[in-house]
């Protein structure tokens, strides 16, 4: 491969043609063209069924967010009341719109590194069928006041039934690809895969027995529910999001991840350390003191497997972040890699007593949930969606204005609805457990700045000095902010699913080629859903579009 | 109960640190944790090599261009 590199005088890359190019023999393209053939219809059916159920999930988070403020709203109505609505926008972001999308992502990144197509992909659909039955079932569910009223568990034991035939096909189904595989190496994309499809049962199987087949009586419930609430996070949607990170973005940029020991070494500490954690969500509770203490350790000492990932990513990202203009998928993983950094080292400083106790019960830890579960998490799984819908359907994304849009009002509504959380739950943590007086009332006598300064500098410990209600009646204007952030994040949403679909019903103005590096495809390997395509024809600028 | 469920702790507690163990010994024998450099660069090839930008703005029709031709990213 002859190649020409350059660089800027600032350090960054720049994009030079090489003297001679040269095309990838046929048998490579054929290779990629059949493996992603095969995961065509079984990662679409996945992926479909996430956007499906992440519209359902933010609608019913919207409404959740809008009855804080505007609590009267459909109050008559059992099934829209707060106490169903928001287990069901939970439920739905962490089963139906996170666990299908890493899944689906989870089959196409097994099959590339593997270098093998899956085999049988019906079962796959048959596994999706099972999970998005699950799915239903318990909304529904929950819906009608049939919740196990256990957090991250509401859904009943029936439904965890069908989600378990759906994981256990998909998962066989990925360590058979990879048992097939053509490359002897494990790259680290597929170790964090094996750490995700190996910790998710065994997470899920113990609370389902330990909670809701043969409950455990008392306290430990809660050590129990902590422990998988944190660790879900931890150990399935973590893994899946760095694996898709570290395919991705030396993927995108064309360069090898900075230090590939680093990543490995990455892996191992966080299966060491992280399962650790979990039990600091119930600091000042009823639980053993030694308890919380290792679970705050194992959170502090998570600092070192986040400390390599965000070294790494940094360092391979170095001198190419102008390509962050260019590419849709670097822009969103990128974005959701530095959110990882954050909310991973927040959280390992949220896991202290002095940071835990004043906020704990606020509006703060709400805001670090989301921060994880969106700004790292869904981010750098709606780039991987960028990066493998074109090329399983064979279309090129028929709008770059949509997928701006999508981009920036998803990227702005979530900081600033962690900003906003995290601001008006630190007042509302200070003023539940600290302040002399409420911030507003500290404002009205000192003015604004000497008002702050009273209330954050101060530190007369006046421990219920502020009414409740005057607590709750301050955070109101936190949570208008936080339901506008939520509209801003639905109608990128919204401008995501109509780029699917197009893309994928190749309806309206299409492109094909170009962009993503297409090469030409042998006419016995072409991707299965671009045989639905009319016939395409080249632009002058080389490109191809088509009608 | 309480003896079901020591059983049932200890024993899973068991599997999962088997397994865990297990599988970082079968990683030092195949050769994981050796020649980084080689691995690193696994996920490219010659249809996807290294040096290029493979995702790029539908639109930016001049970027894609060079880079469908072959061009470099340093």
């Amino acid at each position: 491969m002859s190649s020409i590199e350059s660089t800027s005088p600032g350090g960054a890359a720049v994009l030079v043609r090489p003297a001679t190019p040269e095309p990838p023999p046929p048998e490579i393209v054929s290779e990629r063209a059949r493996i992603d053939e095969s995961c065509a219809v079984p990662c679409l059916v996945w992926f479909a069924s996430s956007l499906f159920w992440l519209l359902v999930a933010t609608v019913f988070g919207l409404v959740a967010s809008l009855k804080l403020h505007i609590p009267g709203m459909h109050a008559e109505q059992a099934w829209l009341t707060f106490g169903r609505i928001r287990p069901v926008h939970l439920n739905l972001v962490a089963y139906g719109w996170g666990a299908m999308a890493a899944i689906g992502v989870m089959l196409w990144l097994m099959a590339r590194l593997s270098r093998v197509p899956l085999r049988w992909p019906a079962a796959l659909v048959f596994a999706a069928g099972f999970w998005n039955l699950g799915l239903l079932l318990g909304t529904i569910a929950i819906l009608a006041g049939d919740s196990q009223g256990i957090e991250w568990l509401e859904f009943p034991t029936y439904v965890a039934f069908l989600l378990f035939v759906g994981f256990a096909i998909t998962a066989v189904w990925a360590l058979m690809t990879f048992a097939q595989r053509r490359v002897e190496h494990v790259y680290v994309s597929q170790w964090y895969m094996f750490g995700a499809l190996f910790w998710f049962p065994w997470l899920y199987a113990t609370v389902q027995v330990l909670l809701l087949l043969v409950p455990v009586k008392g306290v430990p419930q809660a050590a129990i529910n902590w422990w998988f609430g944190h660790n879900v996070l931890g150990l399935w949607f973590t893994p899946i999001g760095l694996a898709t990170a570290y395919y991705l973005i030396p993927k995108v940029i064309g360069r090898p991840i900075y230090s590939y020991y680093l990543s490995i070494m990455g892996f191992w500490t966080l299966a060491a350390f992280y399962n650790w954690a979990g039990i600091h969500h119930l600091i000042s509770g009823p639980v053993p003191a030694w308890l919380v203490t290792v679970s705050t350790v194992g959170s502090m000492m998570m600092i070192i497997p986040v400390a390599t990932v965000a070294v790494n990513h940094h360092m391979t990202m170095r001198g190419s972040f102008h390509l962050l203009r260019y590419s849709p998928t670097l822009r969103f993983v990128v974005f959701g890699s530095m959110a990882y950094t954050i909310v991973s080292l927040q959280g390992a400083f949220m896991a202290l007593r002095v940071y835990n106790e004043p906020f704990h019960f606020t509006h703060h830890t709400i805001g670090h949930a989301h921060l994880g579960v969106y700004a790292f998490f869904t981010m750098i799984m709606f780039g991987a969606i960028y990066y493998i819908v074109p090329r399983l359907t064979g279309r090129e994304w028929a709008s770059s204005r949509l997928i701006k849009i999508h981009f920036w009002t998803t990227a702005v509504g979530i900081t600033l609805m962690f900003l906003v959380l995290s601001i008006g739950g630190m007042i509302q943590g200070f003023e539940m457990n600290q302040a002399s007086a409420s911030l507003g009332s500290l404002m009205d006598e000192h003015g604004f700045f000497g008002g702050v300064y009273e209330f954050f500098g101060g530190f007369e410990v006046q421990n219920g000095a502020v009414p409740f209600l005057d607590i709750v009646a301050g955070t109101i204007p936190w949570l208008v902010l936080r339901s506008l952030t939520g509209v801003l994040i639905l109608v990128g949403h919204v401008a995501f699913v109509i780029l699917v679909v197009r893309n994928v019903h190749a309806w309206g103005k299409q492109r094909r080629g170009g962009p993503t590096l297409f090469h030409e495809l042998p006419a016995t390997a072409t991707p299965a859903l671009a045989t639905t395509t009319a016939t395409t024809t080249q632009t002058p600028a080389g490109g191809e579009e088509r009608a | 109960m309480l003896t079901v469920y020591y059983i049932l702790v200890f024993t899973f507690l068991g599997l999962f640190s088997t397994s865990v163990v297990l599988a970082f010994w079968w990683a030092v024998r195949k050769g994981e944790f050796r020649n980084f450099k080689e691995q690193a660069a696994a996920i490219f090839d010659a249809d996807e090599p290294e040096g290029r930008l493979t995702d790029v703005f539908p639109g930016m029709r001049e970027v894609a261009e060079t880079n469908r031709k072959g061009a470099q990213v340093g």
